[in-house]
């Protein structure tokens, strides 16, 4: 699963402002793209669920881009604690995606497939989801 | 020159982000003209007689003969970009180059690769290295796009500038030896991107 391998600081603070994306909401790499209709935190376990789901199903033909990466921190308190004694550890990692971003982004595929593909992922993700294309079809 | 597509547009006397946002509302688009020595102004657009002009086959790269409302002076322009917005990608914003008929303009012209290629058939993977190629020409000679049938392309081999089709009086700006796409078996995509990076060495 996707983390970053040093930070500067363990545990970050929640800072929710979400936004329309106003950087990585067009294709760079690929022909085809997975945009995020709405903001939200995408965790690595989705992230990588999504990226199995979508790989699966182009049978490891073409090339995938992951337009994202999980660099926040989450951190939980162990259950049954009382409030208190400090900030919770590190559970799991998220990535904050606004609205208009491009999370995946796929080449090397007919359309078909990569909109099929696409849309299995989508369902991994906890956010709506539209699929791009370079040459203007969308869904 | 008559067949130059005709686009009216609207004098804006308040700029500024909420007079933009109430045009927007309006059904209009804020617009601004600049280049070729003059001053840049703003002006607004209907969103519908940009759909056309980008539908149409010479897409962002038509030459536009632009008319102020009320008046009969008209400008020949070019879409220099297009801002649209992130989520619903209703057009925002819209930028015309004025450009001169006489002289030669750079535009970016989309690579659309058609046909199922031999490689990939025998089980190869295409990657396009480049989407879009730059060209220099005069404003008559522009094209919308730059289609390859790529259905020959064998497995190991390099699609080049070299190998595009050559338009009257169109010169593309990167030389031909520059890749635009490779076909390389599966599981070997290193080799494709290390041309990539080879490329921009060169450059």
């Amino acid at each position: 699963m996707l983390m970053p391998n040093r930070t500067k600081y363990r545990k970050v603070q929640k800072k929710v402002k979400f936004k329309a994306a106003t950087r990585g909401a067009t294709l760079s790499f690929g022909e085809y793209g997975l945009k995020a209709l709405e903001s939200g935190w995408i965790t690595s376990r989705q992230i990588e669920a999504a990226r199995i789901a979508m790989t699966r199903h182009v049978k490891r033909g073409g090339k995938v881009w992951i337009r994202m990466f999980p660099d926040k921190p989450i951190t939980i308190k162990p259950a049954e604690t009382r409030m208190g004694k400090g900030k919770g550890s590190v559970d799991h990692w998220v990535c904050v995606v606004h609205a208009g971003r491009i999370m995946f982004e796929m080449e090397g595929v007919n359309p078909e497939l990569a909109r099929e593909a696409f849309a299995i992922a989508a369902q991994k993700l906890p956010i709506k989801c539209k699929f791009v294309s370079r040459h203007g079809g969308e869904e | 020159m008559s067949n130059i597509t005709e686009v009216v547009v609207q004098s804006r006397e308040k700029l500024g982000t909420g007079h933009s946002r109430r045009l927007r509302h309006a059904g209009m688009v804020p617009s601004v003209v600049y280049g070729k020595d003059g001053d840049s102004v703003p002006v607004s657009v209907e969103p519908k007689a940009i759909g056309k002009i980008i539908q149409s086959e010479t897409g962002m790269n038509t030459v536009l003969n632009l008319r102020l409302a009320g008046t009969e002076e008209t400008r020949h322009v070019m879409i220099k970009s297009l801002d649209r917005h992130p989520v619903t990608d209703r057009l925002m914003h819209v930028d015309f180059l004025r450009i001169d008929m006489d002289k030669k303009v750079r535009a970016v012209i989309p690579v659309e690769l058609s046909g199922f290629a031999e490689g990939v058939k025998l089980g190869g993977h295409l990657t396009i290295v480049r989407h879009k190629l730059e060209i220099e020409c005069l404003p008559s000679n522009l094209i919308g796009v730059i289609k390859v049938d790529i259905s020959d392309l064998g497995l190991n081999s390099t699609l080049r500038i070299g190998d595009l089709p050559q338009f009257e009086g169109v010169e593309y700006i990167l030389g031909p030896k520059r890749t635009v796409a490779t076909l390389r078996m599966a599981g070997t995509e290193t080799t494709a991107e290390a041309e990539a990076e080879e490329d921009e060495d060169e450059e």
